[in-house]
């Protein structure tokens, strides 16, 4: 149960801080899963962010003597995240991918939980629609796109947000409400994937 | 600002986090403006979507991937600073250093303690992984069957203390939930405890074991009104059908590893020992369960349906419809401004995978709540609550929050009203795995008795679209059966799924857009 590991955090925190390798392994078993997923949804492909999150990981071991627990361990890894995040984006800029095409192919091997109990309609459905949100979201515009992800998708707090991303609550919240509008707009496009109207047509 | 669309307080106007005045004027610009209206309703539907995207699972080798990373590349905090030493020794001096370095794990590592060994979570979601604070409050779950089943009465004993488990009881906890029905047609049964789903399992004969059989599950499921009707034999062999479905066939969605255990059933016959089978769904419930979180629960056999055209429970006007027996529910309880506010989760084995929908969280502005199992339970945590106890906690940097939500919270905590969250406690709805197809009635603690129902898809097929005729019929019966359509659990305000009249037509749509228009039919109505 997460309980009996998160109990053990602060301990594998000073222990890793010590030098303790294996106290840090603990420490990246627990996180991976939050980080992979901030990262692949940041960046909008898989094999991006589990590099991504190795560096991040890396990045964090080598920065751990200076983690003051002024923010919980989650903030100020979730900061290391993002940054390598930011650099990966630069050097993508610098030779430029069209990430929607990108999105679409990479999201193929997405593990969806609930594949095994549809049917194979619902199953490919899914995966579509999966597929479709993970592109839009991939195609919004930067500072609204990490605020949703934190938000939507990683559970973060208003307040958590704000400490990460360095701007007030207020900011947040108007970045996260354009962000919904932005995508709503999109997924409008594609009714037919997303139910967002009652379609009495359809068989 | 009443012309003036108001896309910019769509996501504070879901949440409840708007002023009064401005949560007026929005709603009156819906009620006025059908593009907005349509579009805080994708919006709600695409925040939904997004709780449902599924998790990206990390590779099984990636811990040992970054291992070897780090040790191939990096230094240990440690070294990193030992090293700078290092390049101004000596060749021999740095020798000994890094064979001193080398050997010094095997040489520490007995007087370390050691650590538990480290299991990744089954996946559930990021946020059902959050870890669970010790001590959290205990809630009353209690049963309600449907109706007031003949076999209910039968087999009703004499009130018995409610088993408790876990920790000892929360006294506010114990009494019996009060009837929100005025109306009761027939005096309510004694407070009974899991056995009386027990007795259903034996009372019934085996063919009531199987799920009734579905001539399509692809054909749109028509909902006549007669159904919707509070039809007491209709009732009565659905309750007690769905009571041994749930204590012993097989869920369809059940997987496939938990199949075997059941087989018996799912040929048909009665199980050889049912008490065993019941103790098997309910088990977690009884003091002999094993030790799961804390909480505690009461059952009854009261609280029948209101009959259709029958006396209607005196409602108000203004507060959403909330009944008045029910009326101790925050002033922002409206279930209006928290409709779909909630989040659709995957629990996996043992309980099969269950999908939640929380449609109405009176008194949680932002309505988030996730499942989750923990040992032989299932829990309801309200990530809400969890959220809003840190905002009112001191120490915590949300104490600074100004939004109106939090204001009023802090200004009734300090005049009384409200009491203050404890710190480090979580609001938690815990319950053993239920019957599939049964309904359950809620109470957190502080919160009148019953305020949620609870409605657990049925082992019925499932079907893709549906057709619903209402005419001023009750909304119970119509939710189970589309949670069972949708193989979705619902969450609702007890205010909705009890509401006996309600109109309400839809043609070949998707279950859950069904629930939609009952829903728009319920805000309608106000």
């Amino acid at each position: 149960m997460a309980f009996s590991q998160t109990q053990h955090e602060p301990e594998w925190i000073l222990r890793a801080q010590q030098g303790d390798g294996e106290a840090f392994d603990r420490l990246v078993t627990l996180y991976a899963p939050r980080v992979i997923n901030l990262a692949t949804r940041y960046l909008g492909n898989t094999e991006d962010a589990q590099d991504v999150a190795q560096e991040a990981f890396l990045h964090a071991y080598d920065a751990l003597a200076r983690f003051r627990r002024d923010a919980t361990f989650s903030t100020w890894l979730y900061r290391i995240v993002i940054n390598v995040c930011h650099d990966e984006l630069g050097r993508r800029r610098r030779r430029p991918m069209p990430v929607t095409a990108l999105a679409l192919e990479e999201t193929e091997g997405w593990n969806d939980t609930r594949a095994g109990d549809d049917t194979t309609e619902d199953i490919v459905l899914c995966r579509e629609r999966t597929q479709t949100l993970h592109a839009l979201i991939a195609a919004l515009p930067d500072p609204f796109r990490l605020t949703l992800v934190l938000y939507d998708l990683q559970g973060c707090s208003y307040q958590e947000i704000a400490e990460l991303l360095h701007t007030r609550v207020g900011t947040v919240k108007s970045r996260l409400n354009r962000a919904r509008n932005l995508l709503r707009a999109q997924l409008a496009t594609r009714r037919e994937l997303f139910d967002l109207e009652v379609s009495q047509n359809r068989a | 600002m009443k012309h003036a669309h108001v896309d910019e307080w769509y996501t504070a106007y879901l949440e409840g986090s708007l002023p009064d005045q401005r949560r007026r004027d929005v709603e009156e610009h819906l009620r006025a403006c059908p593009r907005c209206a349509a579009a805080l309703a994708e919006l709600r539907q695409l925040v939904a979507q997004l709780h449902r995207l599924p998790e990206t699972v990390p590779p099984p080798d990636f811990v040992a991937t970054v291992r070897a990373r780090r040790r191939q590349r990096r230094p240990s905090p440690i070294t990193g600073w030992r090293f700078p030493l290092l390049a101004g020794s000596t060749l021999a001096a740095a020798a000994v250093l890094l064979v001193a370095i080398h050997f010094m794990p095997m040489i520490t590592a007995p007087s370390s303690p050691p650590v538990p060994a480290v299991n990744i979570p089954p996946q559930p979601a990021s946020r059902a992984a959050k870890p669970a604070p010790p001590n959290h409050r205990d809630v009353v779950v209690e049963r309600v069957p449907l109706n007031n089943s003949p076999i209910a009465r039968k087999v009703a004993r004499p009130a018995v203390a409610p088993p408790h488990f876990g920790a000892p009881p929360v006294p506010a906890a114990v009494p019996a939930p009060t009837p929100i029905m005025t109306h009761t047609p027939a005096p309510p049964l004694p407070i009974s405890t899991w056995d009386t789903a027990m007795a259903h399992q034996t009372a019934m004969p085996a063919k009531k074991l199987l799920a009734p059989a579905a001539p399509n599950a692809n054909a749109p499921q028509a909902y006549p009104s007669e159904m919707a009707a509070a039809n007491p034999a209709h009732t009565d062999e659905q309750d007690a059908s769905t009571a041994n479905q749930a204590g012993t066939t097989e869920n369809p969605r059940m997987r496939e590893a938990e199949k075997p255990a059941k087989k018996m059933v799912a040929d048909g016959k009665i199980a050889a020992k049912p008490e065993d089978n019941a103790a098997d769904a309910l088990g977690a419930g009884r003091p002999a369960g094993p030790a799961g979180p804390t909480g505690m629960m009461s059952t009854s056999a009261s609280l029948p349906l209101p009959a259709s055209g029958g006396e209607q429970p005196v409602v108000t006007a203004s507060d959403g419809g909330n009944i008045v027996a029910n009326d101790k529910a925050p002033a922002h309880a409206s279930p209006v401004t928290v409709l779909h506010a909630g989040d659709l989760r995957t629990v996996p084995a043992p309980f099969g995978p269950l999908e939640v929908k929380a449609l109405a969280l009176p008194g949680e502005r932002h309505g988030e709540i996730v499942f989750y199992p923990a040992g032989n339970h299932v829990v309801i945590s309200s990530i809400t609550a969890e959220k809003r106890r840190h905002r009112l906690d001191a120490n915590s940097p949300d104490a600074k929050d100004q939004t109106p939500a939090a204001v009023a919270d802090r200004r009734e905590i300090a005049a009384g009203v409200k009491s203050s969250p404890a710190p480090s406690t979580e609001t938690r709805l815990t319950f053993p795995a239920q019957p599939a197809g049964s309904v359950l009635k809620l109470t957190r603690p502080g919160t009148p008795p019953g305020e949620l129902v609870l409605i657990v898809p049925g082992v019925a097929p499932r079907r893709d679209r549906v057709t619903l005729h209402l005419q001023n019929q009750p909304v119970l019966p119509v939710l189970r059966q589309l949670a069972t359509d949708a193989g979705v659990y619902l969450l609702c305000d007890t205010a909705f799924a009890e509401s006996p009249q309600l109109s309400c037509t839809v043609t070949n749509v998707p279950p859950l857009q069904a629930l939609d228009a009952l829903l728009g039919a319920w805000e309608q109505r106000k």
